[in-house]
């Protein structure tokens, strides 16, 4: 489940502060520069949109084991 | 509404189910702390645990009601509560768990008392008028996939002959964790008597959503400190230690691999956060959450039933 294109994104948007201006800026924009998989483009599309942690549905879960 | 139906429904059969350990008070007592520590035993709790209910949630989805699934939703809770008091006894790591208020040996007693009870829960479909050989079919996927998570536990208690892969770790979780989540899935659309395509489709939802469950647990671990605290190796952890450089990742290796750093929380949870491990992670649960509601769309569920696990798992409409 490793993935290299998706590690480069991070990468370039945590490595550095013009990329991270821009990604936040117009994510999708950033995204298409890296090679993702739909699944991997629509949950970072979905993470930058979406609600915080805390905010998130599945955190009412908790750890199936803690 | 449908979630308080359905829980003190599920209350009922446990309660049912620890009623004849009402003479030895001191067991029963343990047992029921072992439970409420799951809130949807705790009837009109704010927030339920909501995983409980999936056994019935599917069942009705597929066949109408849940009633028929009751005694397997009542097994998950009290197979689910064996293996928190056991982890808990494993690790070590809580004040709160049975080992730590009333001993090892009391605990691990009261957790294979849970193990017998819910085998008892299982049989108890037949008053349900469940077909035996589908009873004997919920009783292989119990022990199939309850062995996984004892091999998945295995995994995670065993000392690593150093940092453990994204793969290793997405392994564990699957075994440890999404066991729990799929068996829910599985028996409860086996007792509604669905056909394979259905229950495979609602298994995978259950084993991708449990993987999601579990690394957005790890997420909000760091954000409150306590995984941190525990220096709890989880994915945050393994990406920022396998992917950065420099300084920083100097001092989140000191912190993890020794005792001796400095560091307070907040640091490690800042290093975390700039290294983009936090980020990283958090799409990880997405793609995982994607995975489970394409698998959930496979099984074709009615709306209503649709509604009510997306908004287990998305933002989705409530009812």
């Amino acid at each position: 489940m490793e993935s290299k294109g998706l590690q480069d994104l991070v990468k370039k948007v945590f490595g550095d502060a013009l990329a991270k201006a821009e990604f936040e800026r117009d994510p999708e924009k950033v995204v298409a520069r890296f090679q993702l998989r739909e699944s991997e483009r629509k949950a970072v599309m979905a993470t930058a949109t979406g609600p915080g942690v805390d905010d998130d549905p599945v955190i009412l879960w908790n750890s199936p084991v803690p | 509404m449908w979630q308080e139906e359905q829980s003190a429904s599920l209350k009922n059969e446990i309660d049912a189910l620890l009623e004849p350990l009402g003479q030895v008070a001191g067991l029963h007592r343990l047992l029921t702390e072992a439970l409420v520590g799951a809130e949807p035993y705790r009837v009109g709790g704010a927030r339920n645990r909501p995983w409980d209910l999936l056994p019935l949630i599917i069942c009705e989805g597929i066949c109408g009601h849940f009633k028929a699934a009751l005694p397997a939703a009542a097994a998950v809770r009290l197979f689910k509560s064996a293996a928190e008091v056991f982890d808990d006894v494993e690790d070590a790591d809580s004040s709160r768990s049975l080992a730590a208020i009333y001993g090892n040996a009391a605990a691990i007693n009261a957790g294979t008392a849970l193990v017998v009870l819910a085998e008892k829960a299982i049989a108890r479909l037949r008053f349900r008028r469940v077909p035996d050989a589908t009873i004997v079919r919920i009783v292989e996927v119990v022990n199939a996939l309850y062995t996984t998570a004892c091999a998945g536990q295995h995994l995670d208690l065993s000392p690593d002959a150093g940092l453990p892969s994204e793969e290793r770790y997405l392994r564990m979780v699957t075994m440890k964790s999404s066991s729990h989540v799929e068996c829910a899935c599985r028996i409860g659309a086996l007792v509604a008597g669905a056909g394979d395509p259905t229950i495979e489709s609602y298994a995978a939802f259950g084993r991708s959503l449990g993987v999601a469950v579990q690394i957005t647990n790890d997420v909000q671990g760091i954000e409150s400190g306590a995984d941190v605290a525990k220096r709890k190796i989880t994915l945050p952890v393994i990406y920022a230690l396998s992917n950065t450089h420099g300084p920083g990742a100097a001092r989140l290796s000191a912190w993890y691999r020794s005792r001796e750093s400095k560091l307070e929380a907040g640091d490690i949870k800042e290093l975390l956060t700039e290294s983009g491990a936090m980020y990283y992670s958090r799409v990880k649960a997405e793609m995982f959450k994607g995975a489970a509601l394409e698998a959930l769309s496979r099984a074709n569920p009615s709306t209503a039933t649709l509604n009510r696990l997306k908004m287990l798992v998305d933002r989705g409409p409530s009812q």
